[in-house]
């Protein structure tokens, strides 16, 4: 018996990082049982909601293990102070529970992921790797969800406080979104929680179309490619030649690409299948004209957090600055954004970089003149054919764990290109081109056309939809990695 | 009781709402149902026509929830290798590890053993290292050849592809694109031209079909003479040169490269620092290049040891099969290895042809090591019998060329491995070869997990620099090991 308790406590209590592996059978099973009861319940939302809650919370448990606290003390610390900040009748009081609140959540995002980056810190390490407050996994998210909030409410951008710990616990918790985002704002997500029913066979329809496309994106594109080649270039470039670093210098951005949005489309589906709507991470960057468009297309939500939190209120307070103003806003607001992806100098040099070409481009913005939609002129390209080059670049360096690493993949980049190099590579990874080529296709087709693919899987019934989503899985599980890979996201 | 206006609204709403998510949940059980019954398929169902069988995963596996991955056994052998030389505790045993069974006083390794106790004088031992892109670039086998000739003496770099995809990591090369490698696995030469010991062979080509991706051979000498240009689908070349820097300072006394019967004009200059000529030599002014089918062109070894650019040039290209820099006398070990490459190709070697480069070529000790392109394709008993049968053969032709005794294998972490590993370590064994179980060795099941976590392999298998150390590092030892028994078998007989 001993044996049954310690099988079913590995399988199902312990914490696993491996759950959100795609396609993990067991986190269907998890979400499919939780559903049923969520379907049985449905007369009560408060019996629905608190279940969803708890499944968030198991969730979450499987996840990060003893992490969670972090979690339960940021939703304490930050309800209370909310309900604080509205309620105190003087400037004082509510900057000082605003404080308060900020502070909490910075130190345990500061403890959880930037300390055992300081040099020194290894008792720290040792005692926190034992408790696993070391990297929580989604705490990024959360603390900025939740500092989100409380912002919001001492701006007076959101009126009242939640007064529902536990709805406020949900939205922090909300289980497709905590690991990796989408980084739901308070205003929008929360009412939600409260709003009478608004699911419709349309949107569960859309949401099993966002779960294939998502696991689609992740294992037939993303992991595919990360396997069969990416990988072993970042592991090893030293064996690598330059058509080799140049060709990863191309494939390097849809990976990233593909294994984030891959991820955002199974968050975005498995949240509208319960009913809930979050906004989109991703608009077709790279076919952005500029940098800056692409930031308006890439990790949506987390630059809304920046403009919102940082940027926007910075630049007003320096708008006396004119455009130096602007200019520190921006190197600011990408420093924090290269920081918050790790504590790594890769990530900050990644940040600092695009601000330097953010801020070219606010300086260049009136010598390349505006863009109107489907008139751009041949300059207009060009910048945008350099843009895509310098992205490209930097993801170059995001992906690497060191700077080392992406030095070298630049110097074998700078070797040069030999088409005979480049002939063997298509004879050897003729399958990884093959994928790489569909990514580019795919992303590049127009929006309608998902739009009309997706009405007409809206359009089957529930019974052919599972069979179009069957035959789909089938054969996405051909093309699958033998071991699936961590979602890149993830480690932020 | 009266019900107000927003009640009902309310009311409908949820009915629509549990409605709609009803339809859900049918949807989402028929699929799991689908799922269930994909995993009944046995062994996959085979495309018609094609070698693609599409499987799905077996029932037993899609329910089987693992927490999470532990192997201690893994963790102290990390912790042992990491330590360095110093410490054997917790190093595999021989035993399960490392087979090298004596029958009637004799192991597959004496072979190699016997060689390095000769009292010959001058004698070269070579040691033939094959495998895949563990290897490619001389990795792991650089530090293998470290290891034995700092325990046995030796110096130089072994085999040297004069072209190939892969970057090498003990000596810098430049090759022109024009330069090809053939080999037994992914770019085969024509019917009829033998192969190298190495399992390469390399041409050079005056045209390249651009467009196509193709290379067309040599053209005739009035083509032969256009300067590099570059037309819309061709592409053509005055000539073709490697060009090597050598920073390791690992000399080498003698500097060969080989190559087959010379049909046309050949002409090979080597240059050194700021293009100094060191050799010039038309290869067609020897009858003899004419008449054997194998050939050796002895170049400068002592003016090489740095900076050298090789030049070639003729109508028609002789087939090459790369340069061997080695010292006079104790150990070298040639890195032969193609990427993608899980050795049934070998079987093309022309026995008679690699015999022939065994004149030059005292090889005495073959490592094959193989598995990481064969495992993801193997999940069942027949599969087994089938790689049992191609390595079998594999160490078949390996014997009757070298006619020697030594063989090892090796492989990465795949679900199929360890039926594999059994398949491998049956057929080197039943052929009267040495094993080396490097899967046992990394710790076993999912071993390769920790050692990535450690940074000593990539999570696809392939090791990193410090995983090739520790790799390198204990097969010498093990081999060490086995020399000291083998000493005092032979001590005691």
């Amino acid at each position: 018996m001993p044996a049954f308790f310690d099988g079913f406590y590995n399988a199902w209590l312990s914490k696993s990082p491996n759950l959100l592996m795609a396609p993990s059978v067991q986190f269907v099973l998890l979400v499919t049982g939780v559903y049923l009861l969520y379907v049985l319940f449905y007369k009560s939302s408060t019996v629905k909601r608190n279940l969803l809650l708890v499944f968030s919370l198991y969730f979450y448990y499987r996840l990060a293990g003893t992490g969670i606290l972090a979690l339960l003390v940021i939703a304490i610390v930050d309800y209370l102070s909310a309900q604080k900040i509205h309620a105190s009748p003087t400037i004082a009081g509510r900057r000082f529970w605003y404080v308060l609140s900020i502070t909490v959540c910075l130190s345990l995002l500061f403890i959880s992921k930037y300390l055992p980056a300081i040099p020194g810190a290894d008792m720290f390490l040792t005692v926190g790797r034992a408790y696993g407050w070391v990297s929580i996994i989604g705490i990024s998210y959360y603390v900025f969800k939740s500092i989100g909030y409380v912002t919001d409410l001492y701006r007076g951008v959101i009126e009242k406080p939640e007064e529902n710990f536990p709805v406020y616990l949900l939205y922090l918790s909300f289980f497709p979104s905590i690991v990796a985002g989408p980084i739901a704002r308070a205003r929008e997500f929360l009412p939600q929680l409260h709003e009478p029913e608004s699911f419709t066979q349309a949107k569960a329809s859309e949401g099993f179309w966002l779960i294939a496309s998502g696991i689609f994106k992740k294992v037939v594109i993303a992991d595919f490619i990360a396997v069969n080649f990416l990988d072993k270039v970042f592991e090893s470039p030293q064996y690598f030649s330059g058509t080799e670093g140049l060709i990863t210098l191309f494939i390097v951005p849809m990976q990233v690409f593909y294994d984030f949005s891959g991820y955002t489309d199974i968050a975005l589906g498995v949240a509208l299948l319960f009913g809930f709507t979050l906004k989109n991470n991703f608009n077709q960057p790279f076919r952005s004209l500029s940098v800056t468009d692409f930031w308006r297309r890439w990790h949506i939500t987390l630059l809304d957090w920046l403009y919102d939190n940082v940027y926007n209120p910075l630049t007003f307070s320096l708008r006396s600055l004119r455009t130096a103003g602007i200019i520190i806003g921006i190197i600011v607001t990408f420093f924090l954004s290269g920081l918050w992806h790790g504590a790594s100098v890769v990530f900050i040099v990644w940040g600092l970089l695009h601000a330097c070409w953010l801020i070219l481009e606010v300086l260049t913005k009136r010598l390349r003149g505006p863009v109107a939609p489907g008139k751009t002129s041949f300059g207009q390209k060009l910048w945008a054919a350099l843009s895509f080059l310098f992205i490209a670049a930097t993801f170059v360096l995001f992906k690497s764990t060191t700077l080392d690493i992406a030095l070298q993949i630049g110097s074998k980049i700078l070797q040069g290109f030999s088409l005979n190099t480049f002939q063997k590579w298509m004879t050897e990874y003729a399958a990884v081109g093959i994928v790489i080529v569909l990514g580019y296709v795919l992303h590049f087709l127009p929006n309608a056309w998902y739009g009309k693919a997706k009405n007409y899987f809206a359009g089957r019934s529930w019974y052919m939809q599972a069979t179009i989503l069957a035959v789909l899985f089938y054969i996405i599980y051909q093309f699958g990695a033998v071991s699936a890979k961590p979602f890149i996201y993830l480690e932020f | 009781m009266k019900i107000s206006k927003t009640e009902r609204l309310q009311e409908r709403a949820k009915r629509k709402s549990y409605f709609a998510a009803k339809q859900a949940l049918k949807t989402i059980l028929l699929l799991l149902i689908y799922l269930l019954f994909f995993s009944f398929a046995g062994n996959g169902i085979a495309v018609p026509g094609t070698s693609l069988v599409l499987s799905f995963k077996p029932y037993a596996e899609l329910f089987t929830f693992k927490g999470p991955i532990e192997n201690t056994k893994a963790d102290a052998l990390i912790a042992s290798y990491l330590a360095g030389d110093k410490s054997a505790d917790g190093s595999p045993t021989r035993e399960n590890v490392f087979i090298n069974p004596v029958h009637d006083g004799v192991s597959p390794l004496d072979n190699f053993f016997e060689a390095l106790t000769s009292d010959a004088p001058h004698r070269l031992i070579r040691v033939a290292h094959y495998g895949d892109s563990q290897l490619e670039g001389d990795r792991i086998t650089m530090q293998i050849r470290e290891r034995l000739q700092k325990a046995f003496g030796g110096s130089g770099y072994g085999f040297v592809p004069i072209s190939d995809i892969a970057t090498p990591i003990s000596y810098e090369r430049t090759s022109t694109e024009n330069l090809i490698k053939y080999n037994v696995f992914s770019q085969k030469l024509s019917a009829g031209i033998p192969y190298g010991l190495s399992g390469t062979a390399y041409k050079f080509v005056y045209q390249m079909n651009m467009k196509e991706g193709m290379t067309a051979d040599s053209l005739r000498s009035d083509t032969a003479t256009v300067a590099t240009t570059q037309s819309d689908t061709i592409k053509r070349f005055s000539g073709a040169s490697a060009s090597f820097r050598f920073t390791r300072n690992k000399s080498f006394n003698t500097a060969s490269l080989l190559f087959g019967r010379v049909t046309g004009p050949t002409e090979i200059a080597i240059t050194g620092d700021n293009g100094i000529e060191l050799f010039k030599g038309s290869l067609n002014d020897n009858i003899s290049y004419q008449e054997n089918e194998l050939n050796r062109l002895v170049l400068p070894a002592e003016k090489m040891q740095r900076n050298c650019k090789i030049t070639f040039a003729g109508d028609n290209s002789t087939v090459f099969y790369g340069l061997y820099l080695d010292p006079d006398k104790d150990v070298q070990v040639d890195n032969y290895s193609i990427r993608g490459h899980s050795g049934n190709g070998l079987l093309l070697l022309n026995e008679q042809f690699s015999r022939l480069q065994l004149q030059y070529l005292d090889t005495k000790l073959v490592i094959l090591q193989y598995g990481g392109n064969t495992v993801p394709y193997i999940d069942n008993v027949k599969e087994k019998k089938y790689i049992k049968d191609m390595y079998s053969s594999v160490i078949m032709k390996i014997r009757k060329i070298i006619m020697a005794k030594a063989y090892e294998g090796e492989y990465r972490t795949y679900p199929g491995l360890t039926m594999v590993r059994d398949a491998l370590r049956e057929t080197a064994l039943e052929n009267g070869c040495a094993f080396w179980d490097v899967f046992e060795m990394m710790g076993g099941e999912n071993s390769i997990l920790k050692w990535s976590e450690k940074g000593l392999a990539a999570k696809d298998g392939h090791f990193s620099i410090s995983g090739e150390e520790v790799v390198a590092r204990e097969l010498v030892k093990q081999i060490e090991r086995e020399y000291a028994v083998y000493k005092k078998r032979k001590g005691d007989s």
